[in-house]
């Protein structure tokens, strides 16, 4: 018997009670007598207990099985406590970490270390307000691990390591570091120095100590236990299998029977030579395959639900970590993208809502999620009332990092200043003592975001709170396209990042400068080339100007085609690596004449140029 | 035993494995591929993929002639990817040995061995060079 078909669909079927059981255990925690939750909760362990005692994965059956004789208890009191919940989420990122491990085919970790762990009411040690205080209780052993890196800059790391330790063990007692004194003494020059430190002073006061050390290129104040659920919710490769509702899996049948019908009659039609009943076939086969494509579509479509799942739980963890309170509202979980989108975007949405727990949010508040279908694409924001993003700390930020002249500091609008968080390496100071060694950063969001072919927003009144959209296409294989031609080849770009087409007489061209500029809608929009843009020859001048208006880094231009050929539903090849790395491309599709046309991606293009 | 493709750019002979060739394509229609680096010719629709097409002759430095009326289709191991060459010619079957391995003339670019093939010197093209250099040469692209 093959076991490892068995194994896949395990590892999938468990992933999802898993899933459910902390979607339920979030909802718990603003709800603690809800009965029907407790017995759904109860239920999922019990399917995970099940299905692992079958698959005779033994630790991953006995946590499940102490997990349901917990909440047997809780089910019979008909409430659960927020401690309970704070270790019920524990056991499933342990849970998790024993799945993975099913999954990498290495033996399952042993649980009795946390089966022996209790939750004990009354002592409300997880959600005390004290941060550092509760970072000692829930640690393993006691005391504060600090982290430090010192720039590249400085020339022998060893000797300067060695007099922050010592400056350290003025402050308290090291415990432990790494390396050790007698390590830096005997010579070696380390990169990073760890510390667990045992002091009487608070974190921020350890801070505010060790910043007086201008040599410090970084400290931090690494929470084990955080690191572990971070890696441990990277590892399960994203799921290779789909679930497909029967009732789809019907349609599918009776499309292929009257595929099946219409081969035939096609085939008759030729045997015949019945050119009038030919024209009826393929337009029944242009029905069929509009409909079959539809469907295919369908099947690659998820809700959003899961993923907010993950935030939900993500904000929860913060906010208790960080002793903040914060209102988690969502609205449009049920609208439905392309699942590679979905699964692109996991990573990025967590970040944002960690950048609006850590910097949004001082004490209390509010993050929305908000998701809604505007035409062909869906956007999806995430939004704070914090104290919003102060347009004077980046242009500060900017010059210093020489990111910015003088002169373009003066005139840089507040959308261009916001979009520079997003560069690479770029962080206000208060950010580098925040979030430092923490995953992604908004230049990682901004470029997945773009990769999927949507585009990123940002929009913050300081003191008011920060608004990110994301627009995303729907799906990213079949979209709708305007096909314009340039210099006697064939382009086409998406018909979500076109605002109009027009076409104008050379008399409406004005200047300014350099710039030709063209009047739209009570606005001057800057007329660029694509021609220009391409470095193709430069063309003959046209009686009629047909131009794209679009939107590239929230500007409004005119793009100056040679003709505007019409649009098109097309399903678009990603380009084989490695030329799907070529800037200004984004794929490309072949019609039905056998003619191929690119995807350009008007937004790296115009990257390029002013880079 | 080998078996060898070999065909002529510019005024060289050059030889690729043939177990390294999918198929040998005539008179394609080649289309532009905007933002793509110079010796990228361009893309061509093989089997309903979108094949892109290096132009050796541009990345050898010959003199560049009509491009398209001879195409190398590569094995999907080389990701799917098309050499446009001046010439085919037929296959040949040779055993590589020390007699007729000619080492000391490999150190050109994009060439692993050259081949003395009854008086006539064959250049076996490097296929791992190729792709590293295409690696880099797709990400410059946005300088």
């Amino acid at each position: 018997m093959d076991v490892s078909k068995f194994t896949e669909m395990f590892l999938v079927e468990a992933a999802e009670h898993l899933q459910m059981m902390v979607d339920i255990l979030i909802q718990l925690d603003s709800d603690p007598e809800d009965r029907d939750g407790i017995d759904a909760l109860f239920r999922e362990a019990h399917s995970i207990k099940g299905m692992a005692a079958t698959m005779e994965h033994a630790e991953t059956a006995r946590l499940a099985h102490h997990l349901e004789e917990r909440l047997d208890v809780c089910r019979h009191l008909g409430r659960i406590s927020g401690v309970e919940i704070d270790w019920l989420l524990e056991a499933a990122d342990l849970l998790e970490l024993l799945l993975s491990d099913i999954r990498n085919e290495q033996p399952e970790r042993n649980v009795d270390n946390f089966i022996a762990t209790i939750p004990k009411e009354g002592e409300s040690e997880v959600s005390s307000p004290v941060e550092g205080k509760a970072l000692d209780l829930t640690g393993h052993s006691h005391g504060q691990l600090i982290q430090l890196r010192l720039r590249e800059t400085v020339i022998a790391p060893g000797p300067r390591f060695l007099v922050l330790l010592k400056r350290l063990a003025d402050i308290g007692t090291i415990l432990e570091s790494i390396p050790s004194a007698e390590d830096l003494i005997q010579g070696g020059d380390p990169d990073q120095l760890l510390v667990r430190l045992e002091s009487d002073a608070s974190q921020d006061e350890l801070h505010q100590e060790l910043l007086k050390y201008s040599e410090l290129q970084e400290i931090s104040f690494p929470d084990e236990k955080e690191e572990e659920k971070e890696t441990s919710l990277k590892k399960p490769s994203s799921g290779k299998t789909v679930r497909v509702s029967t009732e789809l899996l019907d349609h599918f049948i009776n499309l292929t029977g009257e595929l099946i019908t219409n081969r035939n009659q096609l085939q008759n039609v030729l045997k015949e030579r019945n050119w009038k009943e030919l024209d009826d076939g393929i337009g029944q086969l242009a029905r069929l395959v509009k409909n079959l494509h539809h469907q295919v579509l369908q099947v690659r479509m998820v809700s959003l639900e899961g993923l907010v799942g993950r935030l939900s739980r993500t904000v929860h963890d913060l906010s208790r970590s960080h002793g903040k309170e914060i209102k988690f509202q969502v609205e449009g979980a049920e609208i439905e993208l392309d699942r590679a989108i979905v699964e692109e975007l996991t990573d990025p949405l967590v970040h944002m809502v960690r950048n609006a727990v850590d910097h949004g949010i001082e004490q209390s508040g509010a993050i929305f999620v908000k998701a809604w279908r505007e035409r062909d694409q869906v956007l999806v924001q995430v939004a704070d009332d914090g104290r919003g993003i102060d347009p004077e700390k980046i242009r500060q930020q900017a010059l210093e990092q020489g990111l910015l002249t003088q002169t373009q500091s003066k005139s840089i609008r507040d959308y261009d200043l916001f979009q520079m968080i997003c560069q690479p390496g770029f962080s206000t100071a208060e950010e580098v003592s925040e979030t430092s060694g923490r995953g992604v950063g908004m230049d990682v969001v901004k470029t997945v975001v773009e990769q999927v072919g949507g585009i990123l927003l940002i929009d913050s009144v300081l003191g008011e709170g920060t608004k990110i959209t994301l627009k995303l296409p729907l799906s990213l294989a079949i979209i709708r396209v305007l096909i314009v031609e340039c210099d006697g080849s064939r382009m086409a770009m998406p018909i979500t990042r076109v605002v109009q087409t027009v076409e104008i007489s050379p008399e409406e061209v004005q200047s300014s400068g350099k710039q030709l500029m063209v009047h739209y809608q009570d606005e001057h929009l800057p007329m660029l080339s694509l021609r220009k843009i391409l470095k193709l020859p430069q063309g003959a001048p046209l009686d009629t100007i047909p131009l794209v208006i679009t939107e590239v880094m929230g500007r409004k231009i005119g793009l100056v085609v040679d003709r505007l050929v019409g649009q098109r539903e097309v399903f678009v090849q990603r380009l084989p690596a490695p030329f799907d790395q070529v800037r200004g491309c984004s794929g490309g599709t072949i019609l039905g004449d056998g003619q191929i046309i690119f995807l350009l991606d008007l937004q790296s293009l115009f990257e390029r140029r002013r880079g | 035993m080998k078996q060898l493709l070999p065909f002529r750019v510019g005024y060289e002979n050059y030889a690729l494995e043939l177990v390294e060739v999918q198929e040998v394509v005539e008179n394609q229609t080649i289309y532009d591929f905007p933002g793509s680096p110079k010796v990228v010719a361009g893309a061509i629709g093989f089997h309903g993929r979108i094949v892109p097409v290096i132009d050796l002759a541009v990345l050898l430095d010959f003199p560049t002639g009509k491009l398209g009326q001879r195409l190398i289709v590569l094995v999907n191991k080389w990701g799917p990817v098309a050499l446009g060459v001046d010439q085919v010619r037929a296959i040949i079957n040779i055993e590589i040995n020390q007699t007729n391995q000619m080492q000391n003339y490999a150190e050109r670019n994009y060439i692993r061995d050259v081949i003395n093939c009854g008086g006539e010197m064959i250049s076996l093209f490097d296929l791992d060079q190729l792709q590293i250099n295409l690696e880099s040469l797709c990400a410059q692209t946005g300088g």
